[in-house]
């Protein structure tokens, strides 16, 4: 006796002889599929023996919302009706029609149809899909990024402008993927370069359609693949853009670098000239509490640590890291001393330590910083930008939304002290203090020997870090008889506010630039700041 | 019956049926049920993708959700793997980085009418254009169901929704027409109730090398409600009459009007591009 091959299916002139074999035989089409006839074709259907499924329909009452789609797509059409009775929301919910019992044919239609996971049909015969298709077929990869040191700046001294600088940094820190969109002043210098860069280390470059998208495939590509660090630079407009996902980056806690060299504005400004205008905008631009780093280099040298820095500092605390470099910085061409690689502090984001996937919570607030699972690695996190709870789903309840946002704020305000970071000039005598930053500091400093050398007791405060501010400087200053703080920046008054926020009623005075997008001179600095002491 | 019993977030205690065995790990039992309205096709759109994910035959480790704002955005926070919530329209950005950073992830864009082809249009053709290696599924509703019914992008002609109290004046996208002439590789329209062809799609989507493009038309209450079309169990009905599956249409023919007389579903596109990296 041959075997039946069940699924197989004839030709016309192998039907014809089919059906001239049971007419031979006088059996009717019933015969035909008796067990021991040999037929490599379809075979006809013997009612006698196929069986047919009873179903068993079982409703979860609480889950249905009484959409009635089981009841109207039931194809015997009158299986299921409506129950007189409600559950626990208020919903009627489907029942098997009273002498129906057996007309199911377990056919799932109501099963498959309803969306809310409220019916099963439960049969005596039973296919899951499992058995259909096969078993997974990737093995799991090794890390995809390592680092090639060969590739990397070589230790030792480098002459660099500020942008190379930043992009040279940040591969160095482990930066290796970039995306980005053109603009100016950072695209010539920043973008290009890294993608002529990434792909010799091993990284990746994009650009993308807009700044939005840019940041969007920044935080994404930081969320994966063994955690890349991940980049993008721009500039006062295109950041402006970015502000939503600042927020969003800083909701998921994914770690990543935005470069803003900052230019002349509001709006497009002077694209080829320096601003110092984003500074408040870093910290306040996206909307709810949250807290960022943000460091504001003053020379190529400084745009090559600083990176470093606000990569370590992203991965250390799971924020969003900002470089806030400005025209003249990126365009300023500098000595760059390159440490050897040894004695380059690299910071990697917590990891989990639990195994995947079921014990690990992605937003546990028993951690400061929580560890990150990077997606693919098994722990099937559910990354929310809604109000979260620990395991990661929207809440709006009042202490987890209290615990995330008080989470967010601390990792950077507990440890504002250990994270912030500048300069003091000539501040143990000085009776004035001028706060500046950036580009402008170079001007700054060279004002304040030319003031000295006159007599007049000035010194500097310049912040390295913009966010978390050190106000507790400004305080001691304050405290310890400083007459008058002087802002001097490339706007019409910004950190000037801040100083304000920490300087005890001491006053305050800011020195506006004079023509918007250049640089405040030595000279117009020192006038100025003789016009406030003399009063 | 149950295989799995929680006390959801609800409160409700939820007994997942014994026909979800197989997708039982990837579901998120313990937030059942679900946000969405009586009558949402979301519901069987996420038992159909948590099967495919099953049967794609790539571990469900290396499958990543990526959703935007809106109904369909909450989807990737019931399905258990990696899902990513991110902002309006920017869910397609978010998962090229993921895709270029690990290519060995399968990254799954699922969004809304509104989140994908409004606000995130320009995302939508720009990554169809690179033939970035992602797969999106756009849940086609026809109207901002989240915000109460503004008019979205695919609101046809005619129809009436709260910021078109007087009948839409504007033309809808053609989703399939847009996804080829962007260059997408991949592209199918299917409604949530042709679930063995829908399933079949999302199984073909995972194989597909480069940018492929599932349009689910789903019923959507408050799209009925607005336009006095019964509840959305009419306009599933609707669904289930109207439609004819033509695999080899015009594309140009694919547009759907507020009479919805002519439905035409299939797996319009499939053609080999080179990928924007890989």
């Amino acid at each position: 006796m041959q075997k039946v091959k069940i699924n197989g299916y004839c030709t016309i002139e192998e039907e014809k002889r089919f059906k001239s074999i049971s007419n031979e035989k006088n059996l009717g089409d019933m015969a035909l599929v008796q067990q021991d006839e040999v037929w490599s074709m379809r075979r006809l259907v013997n009612l006698h023996k196929m069986k047919r499924p009873i179903g068993k329909i079982i409703v979860n009452i609480d889950l249905c919302k009484d959409c009635r789609f089981c009841i109207e797509f039931c194809p015997p059409n009158g299986v299921l009706e409506e129950s007189k009775d409600v559950n626990s929301k208020g919903y009627h919910y489907p029942v098997v029609k009273p002498g129906k019992e057996l007309d199911c044919v377990a056919c799932r239609m109501c099963e498959k149809v309803c969306p809310d996971f409220a019916i099963t049909v439960v049969s005596e015969e039973y296919i899951t899909y499992d058995k259909y298709y096969g078993v997974s077929r990737h093995a799991h990869s090794a890390e995809l990024y390592k680092k090639d040191l060969d590739k990397l700046l070589r230790p030792g001294i480098h002459f660099l402008d500020g942008n190379t600088a930043v992009a040279e940094g940040a591969i160095t820190a482990g930066c290796r993927f970039y995306a980005g969109y053109p603009i100016t002043p950072p695209s010539n210098e920043i973008a290009e370069y890294m993608s002529y860069r990434l792909p010799q280390v091993g990284g990746k470059f994009i650009q993308m359609e807009d700044e939005i998208g840019s940041i969007m495939a920044v935080l994404g590509g930081a969320s994966a693949a063994g955690g890349v660090k991940s980049m993008t630079a721009t500039s006062g407009p295109g950041f402006s853009l970015m502000q939503e996902e600042i927020g969003l980056g800083s909701m998921l806690e994914i770690p990543a670098l935005i470069v803003d060299v900052m230019r002349a504005g509001p709006s497009t400004g002077i694209p080829t000239l320096l601003g110092q205008g984003d500074i408040l905008q870093a910290k306040y631009g996206s909307h709810g509490d949250y807290e960022i780093v943000a460091y504001l280099p003053a020379n190529p040298q400084e745009a090559f640590d600083f990176t470093i820095k606000a990569i370590n500092m992203a991965e250390k605390y799971r924020v969003v890291a900002i470089v806030l470099s400005d025209q003249l910085v990126g365009h300023m061409y500098g000595k760059v001393r390159v440490p050897e690689f040894d004695e380059i502090e690299i910071v990697e984001r917590p990891k989990p330590t639990v195994p995947p996937p079921d014990q690990y919570l992605p937003y546990d607030s028993r951690y400061l910083v929580p560890p990150m699972a990077i997606a693919g690695t098994g722990y099937r996190a559910n990354n929310e930008s809604l109000t979260h709870t620990d395991k990661g789903y929207p809440t709006t309840d009042r202490d987890a939304s209290f615990k995330l946002v008080m989470r967010l704020v601390r990792k950077i305000r507990e440890n504002e002290k250990e994270i912030a970071e500048w300069e003091e000039y000539m501040l143990d005598d000085a009776e004035y203090v001028i706060v500046s930053y950036g580009s402008t500091s170079g001007s700054v400093r060279r004002a304040i020997k030319v003031l000295r050398a006159q007599g007049y007791r000035v010194g500097m405060l310049r912040p390295k870090t913009a966010w978390p501010f050190p106000g507790w400087v400004v305080e001691n200053l304050a405290s310890r008889g400083v007459q008058k703080f002087v802002t001097v920046e490339v706007n019409m008054g910004k950190m000037y506010h801040v100083v304000r926020e920490f300087s005890r009623g001491v006053p305050v005075e800011h020195i506006p630039y004079a023509p918007p997008g250049y640089i405040p001179d030595p000279d117009y600095v020192i006038n100025n700041v003789r016009k406030v002491i003399e009063g | 019956m149950s295989v799995e019993a929680e006390v959801t977030t609800t409160g409700v205690k939820v007994e997942l049926p014994k026909s979800y065995e197989d997708i039982k790990d990837l579901i998120r039992i313990d937030r059942l049920p679900h946000i969405w309205c009586p009558g949402c096709g979301l519901g069987i759109l996420l038992k159909l993708l948590a099967r495919a994910i099953k049967n794609s035959g790539i571990p469900v480790e290396k499958h990543v959700i990526v959703t935007g704002i809106g109904c369909t955005g909450r989807l990737g926070g019931y399905l258990k793997l990696d899902a990513y919530h991110v902002t309006h329209g920017r869910a397609i950005p978010f998962a090229v980085g993921l895709k270029m950073a690990n290519p060995e992830l399968e990254v799954t864009v699922v969004g809304g009418d509104g989140d994908i082809l409004a606000i995130g249009g320009n995302h939508f053709i720009h990554a169809a254009r690179r033939n970035d290696d992602i797969n999106v599924i756009i849940v086609n509703n026809f109207i901002y169901g989240m915000t109460g019914g503004q008019y979205s992008p695919t609101t046809p002609k005619g129809a009436k929704t709260t910021t078109s109290p007087y009948g839409h004046y504007e033309n809808p996208f053609n989703v399939p027409l847009l996804a080829y002439a962007a260059g997408a590789s991949y592209v199918a329209r299917w409604t949530v109730l042709h679930q063995n062809e829908l399933y079949q799609s999302l199984l073909e989507m995972f194989k597909v090398k480069g940018f492929a493009v599932i349009e689910v038309l789903s019923p959507c209450i408050i799209y009925t409600d607005r336009n006095a079309m019964g509840d959305a169990v009419d306009l599933m009905k609707i669904l289930r009459e109207r439609p004819v599956i033509d695999h080899n249409a015009n594309l140009a023919d694919l547009e759907i009007d507020f009479s919805m007389k002519k439905i035409i579903l299939g797996n319009f596109v499939k053609r080999e591009r080179p990928i924007s990296y890989g």
